[in-house]
């Protein structure tokens, strides 16, 4: 199992918290529904590399971000409409548009693929900056394990108001049963087109946010800081990333 | 938004704390995390950074996906994401569609 710790952080971090970690990495490192476990690797070592990429500093310079045109520099051996795509969702997520989602698409990556990429991406995000939060380094990335992709995708995902193709709150079947608890989120469907990766990102976030009924229950508080103070720090994170959700 | 105009408790290193994070000075971010040690315990510099972290990440499942708001969060908030300039970043957003669009007839 790939595994990931903070005993070289100066603060004490949950249990809870290293062990939803360390399953997301040990996740990260398998072969995915539709991604090999090398892919999966990569992707991750893309998304690192994009943060230092200059053709991305320029994107978020720009007027536009589809105004840049040069070539993002590649870290990696990943088809270029990958590293395109990574890059982007790194460097300048409040600006993608429906276009550029449609764009994507034709350029060749399917969305299932898309929707796998995504969350590789989230998960490498939400861990390697919260290893900048604590002031550490970020984890070694995990070895990549071998295998086939399932290629599993539920027959109930279908489009719906977002852009990529979606499970309704109430229109799972019994296979995601075990995922759709609790009250209609879009954010908690954004993944379902691949089960697998909305289960692991939100295992990530029950851990380093609120699970779902923690967040809903304000006569106690989980967590060092308070509710207010959560929403507080997420809503200026989110204002920073322009994000509109 | 100033720090300290939140009306919560700390708010303002809530706030520093979310720009120290997601911006370049490590020197900024070790204050930001050394001020949050020292006013609410260590404990509260790992919360704060999974939070700040998670949401950097969900961000990024929500711009890419194009996951809509809810309805009933879009009403609730209604005021607040005008005051903080939310909704000036999606009109902007359909003006990059638009052009987008444009640009590729």
């Amino acid at each position: 199992m790939s595994t990931i710790q903070y005993d070289d952080s100066p603060y004490a971090v949950r249990d809870d918290l290293v062990g939803a970690h360390q399953r997301a990495w040990d996740h990260l490192s398998r072969p995915g529904s539709w991604l090999t476990g090398d892919e999966r690797v990569n992707v991750m070592a893309e998304t690192r590399h994009a943060r230092s990429c200059a053709t991305c500093a320029r994107i978020k310079d720009a007027l536009s971000p589809f105004a840049v045109t040069d070539a993002h520099e590649a870290g990696t051996d990943l088809p270029e409409n990958w590293v395109n795509m990574i890059h982007l969702i790194v460097a300048d997520p409040g600006r993608l548009t429906h276009s550029w989602y449609k764009k994507t698409l034709e350029s060749g990556i399917a969305e299932t693929h898309f929707v796998e990429i995504v969350s590789v991406v989230a998960h490498t995000t939400a861990i390697d900056t919260f290893a900048k939060g604590l002031g550490v380094p970020v984890r070694e990335l995990p070895e990549p394990q071998g295998g086939k992709p399932s290629g599993y995708r539920p027959k109930e995902a279908r489009q719906h108001q977002a852009w990529a193709p979606n499970i309704a709150w109430d229109e799972f079947g019994p296979d995601e049963a075990d995922y759709f608890v609790g009250p209609e989120s879009s954010i908690r469907r954004a993944l379902t087109l691949v089960p697998n990766e909305a289960r692991s990102f939100f295992d990530v976030t029950s851990a380093q946010y609120l699970a779902g009924p923690q967040m809903r229950d304000f006569s106690k508080e989980f967590r060092a800081i308070t509710h207010l103070q959560i929403e507080l720090l997420a809503a200026r994170v989110s204002a920073l990333n322009q994000c509109t959700y | 938004m100033e720090a300290g105009d939140t009306g919560i408790e700390h708010g303002d290193l809530m706030i520093e704390f979310a720009e120290a994070v997601l911006g370049s000075d490590g020197d900024r971010l070790s204050a930001a995390r050394q001020a949050i040690h020292d006013a609410l315990g260590a404990d509260a510099v790992v919360d704060s950074a999974g939070v700040a972290a998670l949401f950097n990440a969900i961000d990024r499942i929500a711009d890419s996906t194009g996951a809509p708001l809810e309805a009933d969060k879009a009403a609730m908030t209604e005021g607040l994401r005008a005051a903080i300039g939310i909704d000036a970043f999606a009109a902007q957003k359909e003006a990059l569609d638009a052009g987008s669009k444009t640009a590729a007839e």
